[in-house]
This record gives C-alpha cells, structure tokens and sequence, in this order.
C-alpha cells in the first residue's frame, strides 16, 4: 500500500434524493406509452444524479430479457430494465466514454430502428447484388 | 470542403444515420435541450455551414482555453470544433507574427458581418490600453476593430463577462468587460472562472445549429445553463433543507456530506450548471468534493467577502429553515472567532477540529 492507498478513507455514495421524483416519471410515462402510445426519454445529465443514484436505480429496475449493443461512432449499449418498456439507452465514444445515458420508455428505443434511408440504400445494394450475381454463378 | 454542411462533412468520415443520430443525442444533451429536441437537432446540423470564428484573448490566465480543451466529450467537441473555422485564436494557432494577423484580417474581410467573435480575458482601459497589446495594438483597439464586422460576441470567463479577477479592487489596469465597451452587438456571456467547458462548446453548438443565439437572461447568459442557482440542483439541499450543516471541513457533518452553507458555501446565490454538467469527465464538482461554492461566475465575487463567509442575507427562498441556517451560520462565526492562530496550531498538532475562522486568521 502506499500513497493516497494508504489513507484509511471510504468515501460514502452520494444520493440526491431525486429516485423517488424519477421513478414517479417513468411510471407516468409508462402510462402514456400504454394508453396514448407516447414515447419518452429521459436524459440523466439534465438533472442532479449520482452514481449512488443510477446504482439504486439500476438496481430497482432489475434486468429484463434483451441486451443489445450497437456501434456506430463507437459503442452503444441498449437494455431492457425489469419493467418491460424501459430501457437503458447509454452512448459512448470510441474511448469508451460515455456521453449520455437516456431512460426510454418505448416498445423499441429510436435508435434501434433501422432508418429509412438506409433501409432503400440496402435494397439497392442487394439488387445490384443479385443482378449481379444472376449475371455470374456467385450463389450457385 | 469549407462548403460542405455538417451531415455531408460526417457521411464523408465514414459515419452512419444512427451513428449521426447518436451525434445529435449527445450534443442535445450538452445543450441541456430537451431530449425530444433530437430530431430537429438533427435536421439543423444535417444542414449547418461552417462559421468564421475568431477568438481574441486579452486579459486572462488562459484558464478559459484550458478549460475548453479539456473538454470531456472530445469526439462530440472535436466534431464540432471541426465543424467551425477557428481562423484566429493566439494561444492555439501554428501561425505567429505577422502571418497571425494577417490570418485574422482575412478571415474578418472574407465573413464581415457574419462571424462570430470569442472574447476571454477582461479589456484594460487605462494608460490608453497599454497595459495589454497584441501586435502592437491594445485590446481596447483589436475588440472595437473585430466587434465592428461581427455577427455575435460571446464573452467566455468572468472577466470577459464582467470584468474578472483584473477588475478586483483597486482594478489597477482600469479593466472592463466586453459589454462596457461593446454597445451595438448581441453579446452571450458565458461566466465562469474558468467556464464548464461544455458550456462553452454548448453555446457555440447551439449557434453551429440554430444559426441564433441561445436565449439569455438579464446577465446576457444563456438560460438553459444558468437558468437556476446551483443551491437548488445541489444534491446537499436535503441536508440543508433539514438544517444539517458541516460546521468545519473535518467534523461528523463534514464527513456524512451535509450542506457546506456555513462554511461560505455560494450556492444560493450563483447561477451556473456545475450541479449537473460537473467536472472533468463528469467526475465531481466543488460541492461534491467538499468545499462550497465560492461563485465565480457571479458578478463581482472577486470583491464580495471572504469565501469562507456564511452568506448571511436569505436568498431566493425565504423560508424559515434559511433563516435559522442563516443566523445559526452567523453565530458559528462569532463564537469561532475568539480562536486564535495558536489555538489553530495546536489544533493541527492534535487533530482537532478546525473552524473556518481560524483558516481566515492566518493572512
Ligand atoms: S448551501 Fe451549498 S452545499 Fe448547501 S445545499 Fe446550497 S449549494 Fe448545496
């Protein structure tokens, strides 16, 4: 041991006291999403939230049954809480830092949707393929 | 490729539709902009051209500069940094002399009226402005020369914003703000000693997308930051709520995390997002780390009294828990006061507690 190692300190997590208000919001937002199939984000950043906080949270959402990853301008992890509807959203950079983290209440997070543009660009693409490939033997 | 919009510059680096979206959530989010503001983020950076800036430094400890890049998103940042055309900017550039100048000259004929000026450091009127000359020139002379051309100024650091640290009493440079001198152009004041950098990148995102200024207050700042006290997004405010304050920076209170108001916390009366934006990489804050809020982005807190002062006038919310924190912090004061510097010595020696007087009797 040595250095700041040696100085007997155990630094207790702070809470804000924002867990309660928050969870009141997603139950308000589930609540819309079933009735008036509004979606909803929360950005975590905008408000006074610990990492005691996100831990408990966490931890009161529980896990649910899809995990996704996602990497596009580095990586991107996409899971289900316990609640079905609620999602952690977390985006991070290609270091590894992340840049935001979202609560979405939705069937499917947005982002996980493919975008239209890309959904065109991708039957283009397989057409050229195929014709291509019914010029040549490539599937055969 | 100057003439290439934001969406064209990033699909030309390679980046996808969701990777873009992705872009947009994370620079909504350092706008503080509501996260269903995403998609008309989005179709704004799809679009944005690249803006002129010039930063001029004067007054300063370049504090401002170092904060900034040492911003903690830095592909978000970067992208955006990218995405302007930094054509002058003392501290930064590779160019010196007469090529720096010459860079700046060009850039404010090439865009007159159109771009966009960062000011850090304060502007020292007196002795004809010599106290601080770049090129030869005073920087009461360079603002009045670059203001004229500008589309919008944004005033980055206290001193900038409203004089600074070279303002202090007895201000021996007669230094004075950009707004003292710049009458006739919209001005962003973006305080801080130094700014959160992502604030700083916020605004000039929030022009970069919208084309505009974000909206201000009175003070000329942009609301979404500083639009509330760091008192009321302070995660202590429970403690303080329910009268629970350190009374020095190493007793039960102290350690349990409660509310710093009665070691000069100035939280009440300081408009800033340091609650919620934190510092490096998000890491902490003054608060979190145990020391109060000295209000550097506030007006004149370079002359407003000790920092280890309880505020004593209750503020926004007059409340009684305030003006019982607010008395009691008085009374702590004054019966601390009768310790003296030998006291504070042995205190040392024993590990005693400290009050903050004794820290205040040692100039
Ligand atoms: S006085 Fe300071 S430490 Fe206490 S709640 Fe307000 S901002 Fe937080």
């Amino acid at each position: 041991m040595s250095g700041l190692d040696s100085i007997p300190v155990v630094a207790e997590g702070s809470r804000t006291e924002n867990l309660k208000p928050l969870l009141r919001e997603i139950e308000q937002a589930l609540r819309e999403l079933i009735d008036d199939a509004k979606e909803t984000v929360i950005d975590l950043a905008a408000m006074p939230f610990s990492a005691q906080d996100e831990q408990d949270l966490k931890s009161y959402l529980g896990s649910g049954e899809v995990i996704a990853t996602m990497n596009a301008f580095g990586p991107t992890s996409i899971e289900e809480t316990g609640v079905p509807g609620v999602w952690w959203v977390e985006h991070k950079d290609a270091e590894g830092r992340r840049l935001t983290l979202h609560l979405e209440v939705a069937r499917v997070p947005a982002i996980m949707v493919t975008p239209a543009d890309d959904l065109r660009e991708g039957l283009a693409g397989l057409q050229a393929s195929l014709s291509a490939s019914d010029d040549g033997d490539a599937l055969q | 490729m100057n003439d290439l919009t934001l969406g064209e510059r990033l699909r030309q680096r390679g980046v996808s539709r969701r990777g873009f979206m992705k872009f947009c959530a994370a620079t909504a989010s350092m706008m503080a902009l509501p996260p269903m503001m995403i998609p008309k983020v989005a179709a704004a950076l799809e679009q944005a051209k690249k803006p002129s800036v010039i930063w001029l430094s004067f007054q300063e400890c370049t504090a401002c500069t170092e904060s900034l890049t040492r911003s903690h998103a830095p592909s978000i940042e970067g992208l955006i940094f990218d995405h302007i055309s930094l054509d002058y900017h003392h501290t930064l550039q590779a160019a010196a002399g007469h090529a720096a100048e010459h860079a700046r000259e060009e850039a404010m004929k090439e865009h007159w009226g159109k771009y966009l000026v960062v000011v850090d450091g304060s502007i020292p009127m007196g002795a004809n402005g010599a106290y601080s000359t770049v090129a030869g020139h005073s920087n009461v002379d360079t603002m009045h020369e670059v203001a004229e051309g500008a589309a919008a100024i944004i005033a980055v650091g206290t001193c900038a914003a409203y004089g600074g640290l070279p303002m202090a009493d007895p201000n021996p440079t007669d230094a004075v703000s950009v707004e003292d001198l710049v009458t006739d152009k919209p001005i962003v004041n973006v305080p801080g000693c130094p700014p959160i950098p992502t604030v700083m990148t916020g605004v000039l995102a929030h022009f970069l997308t919208f084309g505009r200024l974000p909206e201000l207050d009175h003070l000329k700042r942009p609301k979404v930051f500083y639009g509330q006290n760091i008192h009321d997004r302070c995660y202590r405010r429970p403690f303080y709520e329910r009268g629970e304050f350190a009374e020095t920076f190493d007793d039960e209170g102290a350690r349990k995390g409660w509310c710093l108001y009665k070691l000069g916390c100035k939280g009440p009366t300081t408009y800033n997002a340091c609650a919620t934006a934190k510092w490096n990489e998000g890491t902490s804050w003054p608060v979190e780390a145990g020391h109060g809020c000295i209000g550097c982005s506030e007006p004149r807190f370079w002359d407003a009294g000790g920092f280890y002062q309880a505020l004593s006038v209750p503020t926004s919310d007059v409340g009684s828990t305030i003006l019982t924190a607010g008395a009691a912090g008085l009374a702590v004061g004054a019966a601390a006061a009768v310790l003296n510097k030998k006291t504070k010595g042995a205190a040392v020696a024993n590990r005693e507690t400290i009050t903050i007087k004794d820290l205040s009797k040692e100039s």
